[in-house]
Order: C-alpha cells, then sequence, then structure tokens
C-alpha cells in the first residue's frame, strides 16, 4: 500500500537540498537546481564594493567547457542575452546578480536558473555544430566565388521532386549552374542526400554535385565511397583549391 | 547496443595517445581550461579530445577530466565537485568525487584522497591515453594579474 506523504513531509524534503556554508567562496548555497550531467547548481553570495553579489564562481561555464564545448564570442554573447533574461549579468564566465541583503534568496534562484541554461547549451551544441558548419561552408564559397555563389535555390530532380540545393555556383555569365555543393555536417545525413543528389544527377549531368564533409565529424571511409557515386566529395579545408579550379575551368 | 555506443566503447577500449601537450588557459575566469587531440595508436587523425578545467582559487580544489568523442562527453572526472550529483535514472546522489562513463553516465563515487597529478594519471590510465612526457599542471590559487 502506498504510504501517505503529508505536505510538511515533501516542504522539509524539498528544503533539505538547499545547503548553505561558508568556504573561501563567500557563502555557498546548493540550489535545487540541476544542470544536464545531474550536478546540482552551486552559488557564492559574497560582499563587493559594499553590495551583495549571488554568482555561480564558474560553474555554468566550467560545466559547458567539461562537456567539450568551446566558449566563442558568438556563444558568450548569446549566454550574455539569456543572462539578461533572469536580471543577470554574464560577465568573464561567470553568472553574476547584484542585490539587497533581503533579495539575497530570489536572487540565489535567478543566478542558479541562469547557470542552469548554460549547462542546457551542452545538450544543443551538436545541433549548433551542425549549423556552424553549413554556415561555416556558406561563407567560404562566398568569400571565394563572390556574386557566382547562390544559396538555398531550387532545383528538380529527375522524377519530379523539388530540392532545396543550399548553394549553387554559376558560370562567369552567372545565368547557368556549374556546381550543386551540400554541406554534410555528420554521418546522419548521408543517404538522404546521396538520394537527393543521385535525383539532381539524373535531371542535371552537366552540372558538378560537391559535397563538403566536416573532417571532425563521424564521417567514414565508405560514407565518402558511397557519395563519390553522386558526387566530388571534399573536405573543409580543401574548398578554396576545389572552388578555384571550378570557376577557372567554367 | 546502438552504433554510436558501439563506436564509444570500441573508443575508450582501444589504446590512444594526445597530440600535443596541452597549455592552460584561464581567459581572465574564475577556471581555467586545457585541452587536446587524442589520436588512436597507428592512426594520424585525433579522433576524440581531451579535456581539462580546474577552478583556480575553490577549496578544496574542484576539477574536472573529460575524454571527449563527437562532441560527447563519453568519459568524465569530477574532483570534489563541493554539491550533490544526483544520477536521473535512479535519484540517488553522490557527493564525493566521481566518474562517469558512457553510456549510461550514472555517477560512481572514488573516495581516494589523491593529488591533481594522481588524478591525471589514474583518468589517462582508465581512458587507456598514454601518459605523455609534459603534462602541465594548472596553476591553483589568485592571479594578481601583474604586467611583469
Amino acid at each position: 500500500m502506498t504510504r501517505t506523504v503529508t505536505s510538511e513531509e515533501i516542504e522539509a524534503a524539498a528544503r533539505a537540498l538547499i545547503t548553505a556554508r561558508q568556504t573561501n567562496l563567500g557563502i555557498e548555497l546548493t540550489m535545487p537546481v540541476v544542470y544536464p550531467n545531474g550536478h546540482l547548481v552551486t552559488v557564492a553570495v559574497t560582499v563587493e564594493s559594499g553590495s551583495y553579489v549571488v554568482h555561480d564562481a564558474g560553474g555554468g561555464a566550467m560545466y559547458l567547457t567539461s562537456a567539450g564545448v568551446q566558449m566563442t564570442r558568438q556563444l558568450s554573447q548569446r549566454l550574455a542575452h539569456l543572462a539578461a533574461q533572469y536580471g543577470c549579468e554574464f560577465v568573464g564566465a561567470r553568472m553574476q546578480r547584484r542585490c539587497e541583503p533581503n533579495q539575497i534568496a530570489i536572487a540565489a534562484a535567478m543566478v542558479a536558473n541562469a547557470s542552469r541554461t548554460i549547462g542546457d547549451r551542452a545538450l544543443e551544441v551538436r545541433h549548433q555544430v551542425e549549423s556552424d558548419f553549413r554556415v561555416a561552408v556558406g561563407e567560404k564559397l562566398r568569400s571565394i566565388g563572390g556574386k557566382r555563389v547562390r544559396d538555398n535555390e531550387q532545383v528538380k530532380g529527375k522524377h519530379g521532386r523539388i530540392y532545396r540545393v543550399p548553394h549553387v555556383v554559376l558560370d562567369p555569365s552567372e545565368s547557368r549552374p556549374i556546381a550543386f555543393v551540400v554541406a554534410l555536417p555528420n554521418r546522419s545525413v548521408v543517404l538522404s542526400h546521396f538520394g537527393e543528389l543521385w535525383d539532381i544527377k539524373g535531371a542535371h549531368p552537366d552540372v558538378a554535385n560537391d559535397v563538403v564533409y566536416n573532417e571532425h565529424s563521424d564521417i567514414r571511409a565508405e560514407d565518402q565511397d558511397l557519395l563519390r557515386e553522386v558526387s566530388t566529395v571534399i573536405p573543409l579545408s580543401r574548398i578554396p583549391d576545389h572552388l578555384n579550379g571550378l570557376l577557372a575551368v567554367a | 547496443m546502438s552504433g554510436f555506443d558501439d563506436d564509444v566503447r570500441q573508443f575508450l577500449a582501444s589504446p590512444k595517445k594526445i597530440v600535443r601537450a596541452w597549455r592552460w588557459r584561464s581567459q581572465r575566469s574564475d577556471f581555467t581550461k586545457a585541452g587536446a587531440g587524442l589520436v588512436l595508436m597507428g592512426d594520424a587523425k585525433p579522433t576524440g579530445w581531451l579535456q581539462l578545467a580546474a577552478h583556480t582559487y575553490r577549496e578544496p580544489k574542484k576539477f574536472s577530466f573529460s575524454v571527449i568523442f563527437h562532441r560527447r562527453r563519453v568519459l568524465g572526472l569530477d574532483v570534489e565537485p563541493g554539491s550533490y550529483h544526483f544520477n536521473a535514472s535512479t535519484l540517488t546522489s553522490v557527493l564525493a568525487t566521481h566518474w562517469q562513463e558512457w553510456p549510461n553516465m550514472e555517477a560512481i563515487e572514488d573516495h581516494r584522497n589523491l593529488i591533481y597529478s594522481q588524478w591525471l594519471d589514474a583518468f589517462l590510465g582508465r581512458a587507456k591515453i598514454e601518459r605523455p612526457l609534459r603534462r602541465p599542471m594548472p596553476s591553483f590559487g589568485v592571479q594578481l594579474g601583474l604586467k611583469l
């Protein structure tokens, strides 16, 4: 039979998750807020220039680092924006908020949650890396091909299906495509791109299909071999050589 | 077991070495970090990453070691984390130093009382990473930031 639990018991158990102790950081508070890896968030309460500051002592950013996420300037800006949603600041990889003595508890809750949102970025990193890779491919193509590179163009395949090709390289008159370029951030999209490129190849046999892959991803030699059936497979670092060759010939 | 789990298991079980010695960078924050590419013995291309992080002034000293494989932490050691860790599947908690390993990443306590270099060696050993000759240590303590 299920034991009846009283509201008092639940409240006591929930309160027990919060602990406070004096350490060399100040007063360290463990909050009932959890990073994605299971760690409870701790915040420190200190006095700086006569006012109270509640901060995470870099805990959120340190967690992100341990999860293998590089703190880029863009990510730092994004985190600063997130911090503002909680009325906090993200300064020097530290989440913090100044407050009055009677506001410390709620400030601690806000800082803890803001710090946890930094940690949540670790879950999004794969998606972000993939999207960053696609952006990097586009930027590299445009920096070399200039106006001869168009983005997100519709192309009809041999069987009537319409595809959105991320990048199209045009001939010198900018009227005819000479290459369709697809960015391949990871292994999971190999088969879908293979089908798409095979269909497009049937309709446009004179236009080159180029697949740019991420050398640091999980793409294997056999994935590259498969894609070579319908395209030229190039690592990101070789785009300049490949594209310059393509632009010179056409 | 999925294909990725198999890849992780194989990666962790294979002998590895670091590409070059790491350098610690603090970027004026509360913690300092360092990293190095990991390459399987006999391979040329790095397929993993060793990530180290250490809080610069917290006492007791708090630091972590991670093996990153395809942007996921697949092996971790958190020394003196300073707060509870809750295992999501069992809701059990761990307060002490602990290890986490793919795929379940449940925290397993380690009550040994070691210094930084000993924890580093323990981690390199468990991750099957060849112990490099140069193993720079993090600088703990408040830095004055003087322009010398």
